[in-house]
């Protein structure tokens, strides 16, 4: 008798494989899975068993009411967001508060201005707002003039800032803090200052465009490891930078010729010209690593520079880009992060001194561990305590990253605090000159306000007192 | 614009009360104490539990020291009972004994001051029209950003044929108090009366309308709504969660002046009101009246 | 019209004339005295009833000692109950009305203390105590029953005599919610005192020590805690409405429920606490709305129905 399979079929499965029975395939003693693999049948429709309970039967069905969305036409792409992140900084419906001052370049150095409130003139404000350390979220608008409450600790930056700049050395700094604490207004502070003494200001008003995949990237030639440039924020920060430090940029010349350059640059041209040597985003990454070459060159007398980024975290991480292996490029690769954390890690510093600062975010702000841990070592070393009672690494924890950690490894770290009593007051007597605020501005009403910001949180200062339903 | 829509009601309800009216009891003359306190006693007892009542025995003229208000001794008069208790081995300042460390906030205090009650009335009201769902609390914020778009925007270019209330500042003031403003918006275009249908009653089936006034809260209810209904046909500029408070404060400006559609509906609710208060008086509405 | 019967009775009960104290009727209650109301079986068992348990056997008549003393044969004899307000139709609440009336007589000229001073005490209501005698006692009659208890109430109590006393206990409830007193709160050694609070699902512990201003929920700051400014001026609205908020420092644990129901919880914990420390201002922080206790809950689920409320879509079969 001949076997079932022939020889020339052992090869394959037998076809009694593929018809294993649902009971083959569980184990004998058990029926659940049996039961459960058994294939569902359609249910047929079967209108003498109709269940009676409420989830069955016929259903009273509601009609909504329709909304004409019909009139007026829908914008215009790109106006949703022009209008989202416009950024209004008067309101002609404000009182003009009479004893209000504008910021000189002296102010924010001076102790006898903490706890006072200053206007930002017209001419700082435009330079401000091209570098855009104006954001949609703080409420500018209320007043009549931009205006800033002049804190202890902006007094201390300031000078810090006054200081290394003197020596010519760089000011290496983070500033961290709760939320809505004045942070990104910190660092707004530190520029206003830097602008009214004629410093250089490079600002990167969010990190999180860097890395969020958002603008367009290509890689450096000859660059180990390799870098990437992103062309298109080069020329948006050039535009950016070009508008704010122009009056700057005009007086100094370059010490070096740019051949890499397509552009004719010899020396001795106004800095302004070869910053305007970018017309396109093509071009743009190679002036402004020209830019960059310019003011770091130890050989040229420079003003101090000021680089300064809102939203550390985000580049403490991986990027959302990729590589051409379909990797994730590490933050630190992308050309603009690489020149930033030189300066914060110290590595390259300013000849004629400056700053370079940093400032956390507490809101959209992804988690970096090491980041975290490094800002807290620093704090504690600061605050004196010895290398056995820094803060620990979790020994299970498998996110820290190295890079970052060498990054952050001799920054000074500046903790943003809640207003006091005195400067809650202060601020509050600006709010209520301006007609914003309603209420007689006494001790109760300070000392309600600052224990309501969850003790002078100035954020939650604006909400509780601004942002709100009773004005009394 | 009819003078008064209601006659016929308020006429009914004067009728009704002139029937009712309380008579007056005249105080009884002096009688037994027993008696007197009787009585006096009757009174409270439905609460079946002893009544701080001036028991008989004793003077009414002579009050308890505990039912003098603190806050009008002077501060001799403090000083001095301070000094007494210290004459009396009490220590003046020991809290048990007066009861308070920083003062006494005088009574009754502000009704603002009631957790309950803590934002103005048309505030709250408008706020809880614009809930959804029951979420209150973006209903709040919603409501706070609309007094924020109102403080911001440009002062108001009022509209001599759609006057606002009397009560309404000069519109330089409206965007320092935001409440105002809602509340001057609100109170200009609320109506004065709504249209009652009574089914089938004018015959061949048609309703018969009347004009029926409305109180205070009905205005400012029907107004909001008419206002939310305007604002929910707009399209928003931007995006954002900002974007349906900022299309209702526009619809407030508008109102303000004068450019708003729910002018128009106001307009058309008196006009109809005007021309069926006749049926007021209609045979078939005594029976109801 | 009844009421005057009544009193007519009661006035004929009560000063019954000397004329009506015949020989015959005095010895004919002498000789009935066995024939008793029985108060206790009365009472429990909520009917009138003649017992008989006090009724003795009759000695066995010595014939030759009534011989000797010359008393008269008792041929007849009709049974007369103790209290004369036997015949009245409401006979023990006569009884004890009288007897509180001959109090009044007797006491009233006592000092009394002002009524704002006597210690509060729920008296029975009427159909508790309507039920208790077992008579159909008309509430006017309650209610001037009572008028005199509580003017024998107001007697000063080192003079109140002890009849009174005993008096005045058959008219109170059994259960007095007034001497459940809650405890006052302490003032530890720090100077903090702990007040607790509940609302919705929420419940809260807020310790209250002088201070500047700062409070802690749960190791955060309020603006930290809780991200409504709603939430926060409720949290608290104690310190805010008596214009104290730069006085004290708040500590508090919270746990359960939402955002609300903590800030509420919060509020009158923080309220509590403040009452500890400053106990007049209650009358303040009850205008503020920060002394009662909410009470409401979420309404439990019903079955047969969607949520609490919401019934099924009818549907015709």
């Amino acid at each position: 008798m001949s076997a079932p399979n022939c020889l020339r079929c052992l090869g394959r499965r037998p076809s009694t494989a593929t018809t294993v029975t649902a009971a083959g395939r569980c184990a004998p003693f058990s029926t659940t899975a049996v039961n459960g693999n058994v294939p569902m049948r359609a249910k047929t429709p079967n209108p003498m068993a109709k269940e009676i309970g409420f989830r069955s039967g016929a259903r009273l069905t509601i009609k909504k009411k329709k909304v004409n969305h019909n009139e007026g036409k829908a914008p215009a792409p790109g106006e949703r967001k022009a209008y989202r992140k416009k950024i209004v900084l008067s309101n002609d419906n404000a009182l003009p508060v009479p004893w209000l001052k504008n910021m000189n370049a002296e102010h924010l150095a001076s102790p006898q201005s903490a706890g006072k409130v200053l206007s930002l003139p017209s001419e700082l404000q435009d330079q401000l707002r091209a570098s855009e350390a104006f954001q949609p979220s703080q409420n500018w608008g209320f007043f009549r003039k931009p205006s800033t409450l002049v804190r202890t600790e902006t007094v201390d930056l300031v000078t810090r800032m006054q200081d290394s700049a003197s020596e010519k050395k760089t000011l290496r700094l983070v500033v961290t803090g709760s939320k809505l604490v004045g942070k990104s207004t910190m660092l707004l502070q530190a520029m206003a200052h830097a602008y009214l003494n004629g410093w250089i200001v490079i600002h990167i008003p969010d990190a999180q465009e860097l890395v969020n995949a958002s603008t367009e990237y290509g890689r450096i030639p000859e660059t180990e490891p390799t870098q990437y440039m992103q062309p298109a924020y080069a020329l948006k920060l050039l535009q950016a930078i070009k508008k704010a430090n122009e009056k700057v940029l005009a007086k100094i010349n370059t010490v070096s010729s740019h051949p890499e350059l397509p552009q004719n640059i010899p020396v001795n041209t106004p800095l302004l010209t070869l910053v305007n040597a970018a017309k396109e985003a093509e071009g743009a990454w190679p002036v402004f690593h020209a830019l960059w070459s310019e003011l770091t060159n130890p050989n040229a007398n420079r003003p101090p520079v000021l680089f300064s980024l809102d939203g550390l975290s985000h580049i403490m991480k991986m990027s959302e880009y990729r590589s051409p292996s379909f990797e994730l490029i590490h933050a630190h690769d992308l050309a603009f992060v690489r020149l930033f954390n030189d300066v914060l890690s110290g590595n390259l510093k300013f000849p004629n001194g400056g700053a370079v600062l940093a400032s956390t975010s507490r809101s959209n702000a992804p988690r970096s561990p090491s980041m975290e841990i490094s800002l807290a070592q620093r704090k504690a070393e600061q605050a004196g305590a010895a290398p056995e009672e820094l803060p620990k690494k979790e020994p299970y924890f498998k996110g820290y990253d190295d890079r970052v950690e060498a990054v952050l490894k001799s920054v000074e770290v500046m903790e943003v605090k809640g207003l006091t009593k005195p400067e809650a007051r202060s601020i509050m007597e600006y709010w209520a000159a301006s007609g914003m605020l309603r209420a007689a501005v006494d001790e109760r009403t300070v000392s309600e306000k600052w224990t309501l910001a969850g003790n002078g949180v100035l954020g939650e200062l604006e909400r509780a007192s601004l942002l709100t339903m009773k004005y009394f | 614009m009819p003078p008064r829509l209601n006659i016929l009601s308020s006429a009914c309800k004067a009728l009704a009360r002139g029937v009712t009216r309380p008579v007056t009891v005249a105080a009884a003359p002096h009688q037994q104490q027993q008696n007197a306190f009787l009585m006096a006693a009757a009174r409270r007892f439905s609460d079946n539990t002893t009544s701080p009542t001036t028991p008989p025995g004793q003077d009414d003229s002579v009050l308890h020291p505990s039912m003098f208000p603190q806050n009008q001794q002077s501060d001799h008069q403090i000083a001095l009972s301070k000094l007494e208790m210290v004459a009396y081995g009490l220590n003046p300042f020991d809290v048990s004994v007066d009861g308070h460390k920083f003062g006494l906030p005088e009574l009754p205090i502000p009704s603002e001051m009631h957790k309950s009650y803590r934002y103005d009335a048309v505030v709250n009201l408008m706020t809880k029209l614009l809930m959804k769902d029951g979420k209150l609390a973006k209903a709040q914020r919603d409501m706070t950003l609309i007094l924020a778009y109102l403080r911001k925007a440009s002062t108001p270019k009022l509209n001599p044929a759609r006057p606002l209330v009397g009560y309404a500042p000069a519109p330089e003031f409206l965007p320092l108090d935001p409440v105002m403003y809602l509340r001057v918006a609100i109170d200009s275009v609320a109506p004065l009366i709504k249209i009652r249908h009574f089914k089938g009653m004018a015959g061949g089936g048609r309703a018969l309308e009347v004009p029926a006034p409305l109180a205070e809260r009905q205005r400012r209810r029907t107004a909001f709504g008419w206002i939310l209904d305007a604002a929910a046909k707009k399209k928003s500029k931007g995006s954002g969660r900002t974007m349906f408070p900022h299309r209702v404060a526009e619809e407030i400006v508008a109102v303000v002046e004068g450019k708003s559609s729910v002018w128009d509906k106001r307009f058309e609710v008196h006009k109809r009101g005007t021309a069926v208060r006749a049926n007021l008086n209609d045979f078939r509405l005594k029976t109801l009246m | 019209m009844a009421s005057t019967t009544r009193h007519g009775l009661t006035s004929a009960l009560r000063g019954v004339p000397k004329t009506l104290y015949t020989r015959q009727t005095q010895s004919l209650q002498q000789q009935f005295q066995s024939l008793r109301l029985s108060e206790s079986a009365a009472v429990t068992n909520g009917c009138r009833c003649l017992t008989t348990e006090a009724i003795k056997a009759a000695p066995e008549v010595d014939l030759e000692a009534l011989k000797t003393r010359k008393v008269h044969e008792v041929r007849h004899a009709r049974a007369i109950p103790a209290s004369p307000g036997y015949f009245s139709r409401v006979a023990k609440f006569n009884d004890t009305y009288i007897a509180l009336e001959k109090l009044l007589a007797q006491y009233g000229n006592l000092p009394t203390i002002p009524a704002t001073e006597v210690e509060r005490v729920q008296w029975r209501t009427y159909s508790d105590f309507a039920t208790g005698v077992g008579e159909k006692i008309r509430l006017i009659d309650y209610k001037r029953c009572l008028a005199i208890v509580k003017r024998l109430n107001q007697i000063h109590p080192k003079l109140k005599p002890a009849v009174v006393k005993t008096a005045l206990e058959s008219f109170k409830r059994e259960i007095q919610a007034y001497k459940n007193v809650p405890k006052p709160i302490p003032i530890d050694k720090f100077g903090r005192a702990l007040g607790v609070g509940k609302r919705k699902s929420s419940s809260a512990r807020a310790f209250l020590v002088e201070g500047n201003g700062e409070v802690l929920v749960n190791g955060k700051t309020l603006a930290e805690y809780f991200g409504r400014v709603h939430d926060r001026e409720s949290a608290i609205w104690a310190l805010h409405a008596t214009g104290r908020a730069d006085k004290y420092n708040v500590w508090a644990r919270v746990d359960g429920g939402g955002t609300t129901g903590q800030a509420e919880a919060l509020t009158l914990a923080i309220s509590k606490a403040l009452m500890a420390h400053e106990p007049a201002l209650k009358p303040a922080l009850r205008r503020a709305g920060c002394v009662t206790r909410d009470p409401r809950r979420v309404e439990r689920k019903k079955h047969g129905h969607l949520k609490a409320r919401k019934s099924p879509t009818w549907v015709k079969r």
